[in-house]
């Protein structure tokens, strides 16, 4: 009977730690209640597809606008009118993830792109190599709406030999 | 009448002999079976089984066959001893030509009857040690399917690991990597590279090693520079009469984290890799080889891994005397760079101005070779030298970018000479040189050299007690810097076995490291400065120990403990400075720690039934005695358990280890450095269990195969080993290994 007590004892004081630890600051409360962007960058041609970019690349990053085509892009940026995540996405990957807390939803997104990082001084140098398109048309963005507690799961392709219109910075 | 008594004798001798010929020949008996474990039928290959007070004995091989030839008819007592089983004896009675007798031999805990090589270089018997040492035999290497040397160190007493680093009893802060303080060995061959002094964990043949050995405490007083806190000693198994093959294979992946910041990749992240070694010895002549590749993409950007590495060992006994092997080993390891995060919030990911075009190339390869003549039963010399190449280099970085990129080879040489000089009295003495070469962009053109002499006598004189005096003196130059040092560590030690089971010992050491070329010569500009200090001088410890053991059984359950209590004082750590450069935080490595550390260590044994317990908890006070503060990186706690549950031929292991939060990690001047690494402070208590459940089909004879699942950080709990890395999230992998 001891050692069964003992056991539960040890057991219970052991998954207690269960996903414990450190925690990223964001997860304890900031987001709770809030939507998400979920998505996967699958780049054509896999791992080979990054060699065919004619710029260097420094990061990778998604963002998303209410406008399209995204005007005044840098201002919304630097105003935080534009949703994206400052870190790079992983590169020279056959595909990636990320993910965008979208913190005052609902909000429809109406373009949603990838951009390069082309020179790693300036913050400036971005070109757009990819954007989200139900149709395949990288001509035509499509719609994200997102709500408060969901998350809306997308997929974006990179053809970096068909890059989609660059809008006006 | 005397020629019928000559004729009658000569009839009766003739009789005789025939007779008692014909007798003789049936008088001889062969004995053999095989040598099982108890409960479970393992085979158990090694396994010394000899008849008493004679000189009839044989070793079981591979399939745990024996046979014991010429034994004359009668009764006998038949004595088995295997490491790691208990010591088995049966009467038998011989009475006819050929009898099988399968033995079961019960299996404990925890091998008794152990030896040690490190402690004194030389065979030692555990018990005679002064000095606290662990030992991961082969048989724990094998029943845990452990692929990778730092996770064999992971639950030993007073041991903690992080990343590359080993750190023994809070020797070790956070250094970058650079300048261990623990000796590493392999076969008696130092592996510290010539330009960092760190250990390339990635280089160990695991597949050969069949011994472990930790030495806690300093123990320069043999092993010179970089003994300072401790002495990892591994040892590759002798090649058998049969051929051994062995493959093992493994494939897994890390699990989701549970936060989606975390998440990077859309599948899962894969880890595989696969192992195989050969060996056999043909005649006079022995043979290992092995090699193995591992892939590993890793839970975080920008960190994964392809290594691969091949070994060989090549021996050849020119006479019963004299025995020599040459040894190679090679390893290359092609990773992504990540040093640090970029924050908590994006732990997996690498500072966001990070190049992830950038590549790390580490290659390794050693090459040594080793003359063994023994002069007497208890008597050898020995000559061994080696030369150890590492080179790193950073590939496609942008144009004009700063490469942080060295070459180095260490070369060394040893000759050893031990010997009684009386009957109480065994003698170890030896020279050792050493140079380290380095060509670096980095470090600039080096050239260490250190030559070393070393002498021990052991003293049997008073009984119960082994007395154990040495010393060493070490001189080490480095050109291009007006210094010459001049170390001298001595040791005491004392071993009393007069109040058996209980046995007490007793040591003083001293250890000493010389700065690694490169904490002299560094001179980085990204990620962050990194500056040269050309006057830095070698750091030392000073180790006092008590400690006492015991091993008994209690109500037929097996059992053993060791605790111990030491004090190492530490002079001129060298340790890395964060101070200001302008505007910008930047790293020198200067003497300018004096700590002092008190602790208390305490590991019980035991097997209750067939259940197999360990645990192990290792307290420790660490101050800098400068700063009157507590010790930078070093945790109070170290608590280790393992709990092995065979069932047939499956296992169940449970290893849990806590590890307690570090009280501090920068000083009040270098909060700055937080600017550089964001959520640099971030730490929390350790938890981490794992879990292994093994099926071995080579316990019922159904194929030479066993199958493990391994369940790593069960828990998903995160933590940090090295400030600003998440250390490894839950992962799970099949491993398969043939034994042939």
């Amino acid at each position: 009977m001891l050692k069964t007590y003992l056991f539960i004892i040890c057991l219970t004081t052991l998954f207690t730690a269960c996903n414990e630890g450190l925690k990223p600051e964001p997860e304890n409360a900031d987001l709770a209640g809030k939507g998400f962007v979920k998505g996967t960058i699958i780049v054509k041609d896999g791992v080979n597809g990054w060699k065919k970019s004619k710029d260097s690349i420094f990061a990778v990053r998604v963002a998303g606008f209410l406008d399209n085509p995204p005007s005044d892009i840098i201002n919304s940026v630097l105003n935080g009118k534009a949703y994206l995540n400052s870190d790079t996405v992983a590169l020279y990957q056959d595909s990636t993830v990320f993910y965008i807390p979208i913190n005052d939803s609902p909000k429809t997104i109406q373009y949603l792109g990838v951009a390069l990082q082309y020179s790693k001084s300036s913050f400036l140098s971005q070109r757009v190599i990819g954007v989200y398109t139900e149709s395949g048309d990288n001509t035509k963005p499509s719609v994200i709406k997102v709500t408060p507690f969901d998350t809306v799961n997308v997929r974006i392709y990179i053809d970096f030999e068909n890059l989609p219109p660059q809008p006006s910075l | 009448m005397n020629d019928m008594l000559y004729h009658k004798a000569l009839l009766i001798l003739l009789l005789t002999l025939i007779f008692g010929y014909s007798s003789y020949s049936q008088e001889i008996s062969v004995v053999k079976g095989t040598v099982k474990e108890r409960n479970n039928s393992l085979l158990i290959a090694g396994a010394q089984i000899r008849i008493q007070n004679s000189k009839i004995g044989a070793h079981s091989d591979a399939k745990g066959f024996y046979a014991l030839k010429n034994v004359p008819f009668g009764k006998h007592i038949l004595i088995i001893k295997c490491i790691g089983y208990k010591a088995f004896s049966q009467e038998i009675s011989v009475d006819k030509s050929e009898i099988v007798l399968h033995i079961n031999l019960e299996p404990l805990p925890y091998s008794t009857d152990e030896v040690v090589v490190s402690a004194s270089k030389r065979v030692q018997a555990v018990q005679d040690v002064p000095i606290s040492i662990s030992v991961i035999d082969q048989r724990a290497i094998a029943d845990r399917s452990i692929t990778k040397i730092d996770d064999a160190l992971r639950y030993v007493s007073g041991v903690n690991v992080a990343k590359d680093q080993v750190s023994i009893r809070g020797s070790s802060g956070f250094a970058l990597g650079l300048g261990s303080r623990t000796a590493i060995l392999l076969d008696g061959f130092p592996l510290l590279s010539g330009d960092n002094a760190d250990i390339k964990f990635d280089m160990m043949p695991m597949m050969d090693i069949e011994r472990i050995e930790v030495i806690k405490g300093a123990g320069s007083a043999l092993y010179g520079t970089g003994a300072l806190g401790g002495v990892i000693s591994m040892f590759t198994a002798s090649p058998k009469e049969h051929s051994q093959i062995k493959v093992r294979g493994f494939s897994g992946g890390y699990d989701n984290p549970t936060y989606p910041a975390w998440e990077v990749f859309p599948t899962t992240p894969l880890l595989y890799g696969i192992d195989a070694s050969y060996s056999q010895r043909i005649g006079n002549f022995t043979a290992t080889v092995s090699g193995g590749y591992k892939y590993d993409r890793s839970y975080k950007l920008w960190d994964d891994s392809k290594r691969w590495n091949i070994y060989g060992k090549f021996g050849y006994d020119f006479s019963e005397q004299t025995s020599c092997f040459l040894f190679l080993n090679s390893a290359s390891e092609e990773r992504g760079n990540f040093l640090f995060w970029n924050d908590l919030d994006s732990a997996t990911k690498p500072p966001t101005t990070s190049n992830m075009n950038e590549r790390r190339l580490s290659k390794k390869f050693v090459t040594g070779a080793e003359v063994k003549h023994l002069i007497g039963d208890d008597a050898f010399l020995l000559v061994r030298t080696s030369a150890f190449a590492t080179s790193f280099d950073e590939l496609n970085k942008a144009p004009g970018e700063e490469i942080v990129a060295s070459d180095a080879i260490s070369w060394f040489t040893e000759t050893q000479l031990s010997t009684s000089i009386s009957q109480k009295n065994f003698l170890t003495v030896g020279g050792v040189f050493t140079v380290n070469s380095v060509d670096s962009p980095t470090y600039g053109e080096r050239s260490q050299s250190i030559g070393s002499g070393y002498s021990q006598i052991e003293n049997t004189s008073f009984t119960d007690l082994i007395i154990t005096v040495g010393g060493r003196i070490d001189i080490e130059k480095t050109e291009s810097i007006e210094q010459q040092h001049i170390q001298f560590s001595p040791k005491l030690g004392l071993s009393y076995s007069g109040f058996l089971p209980l046995r007490l010992r007793s040591s003083f050491g001293q250890g000493f490291r010389t700065p690694a070329v490169a904490e002299r010569f560094a001179n980085i500009r990204n990620p962050f400065p990194v500056n040269a200090n050309p006057k830095l001088v070698p750091e030392r410890s000073t180790t006092f120990e008590i400690g006492a053991n015991s091993e008994f059984t209690i109500l037929d359950i097996p059992t053993s403990w060791d605790f111990s209590i030491y004090q190492t004082e530490f002079k001129d750590l060298v340790e890395p400075q964060i101070i200001l450069d302008g505007a910008v935080p930047a790293i020198t490595f200067n003497n300018l720690l004096s700590a002092r550390i008190q602790g208390a260590e305490f590991t019980f044994r035991s097997m209750f039934g067939s259940i197999g317990f360990e645990t192990s908890i290792t307290a420790m006070y660490a101050r800098n005695t400068i700063l009157n503060t507590p010790l930078k990186f070093r945790s109070p706690i170290l608590w280790y358990n393992r709990i092995w549950i065979p069932v047939s031929e499956f296992e169940i292991q449970v290893d849990y280890r806590f590890i307690a939060r570090s009280e501090r990690i920068l000083d009040e001047n270098e909060s700055n450095f937080e600017r550089h690494i964001p959520d640099i402070q971030k730490r929390v208590p350790i938890h981490v269990l794992d879990l292994r459940a093994i099926w071995n089909l080579q316990k019922k004879e159904i194929a030479p195969l066993k199958v493990i699942v391994n369940a790593k950080n069960v828990l998903n709990y995160y933590y940090v080993e090295v400030i600003g890395n998440l250390a490894p999230i839950r992962q799970f992998s099949l491993q398969c290994e043939l034994n042939l």
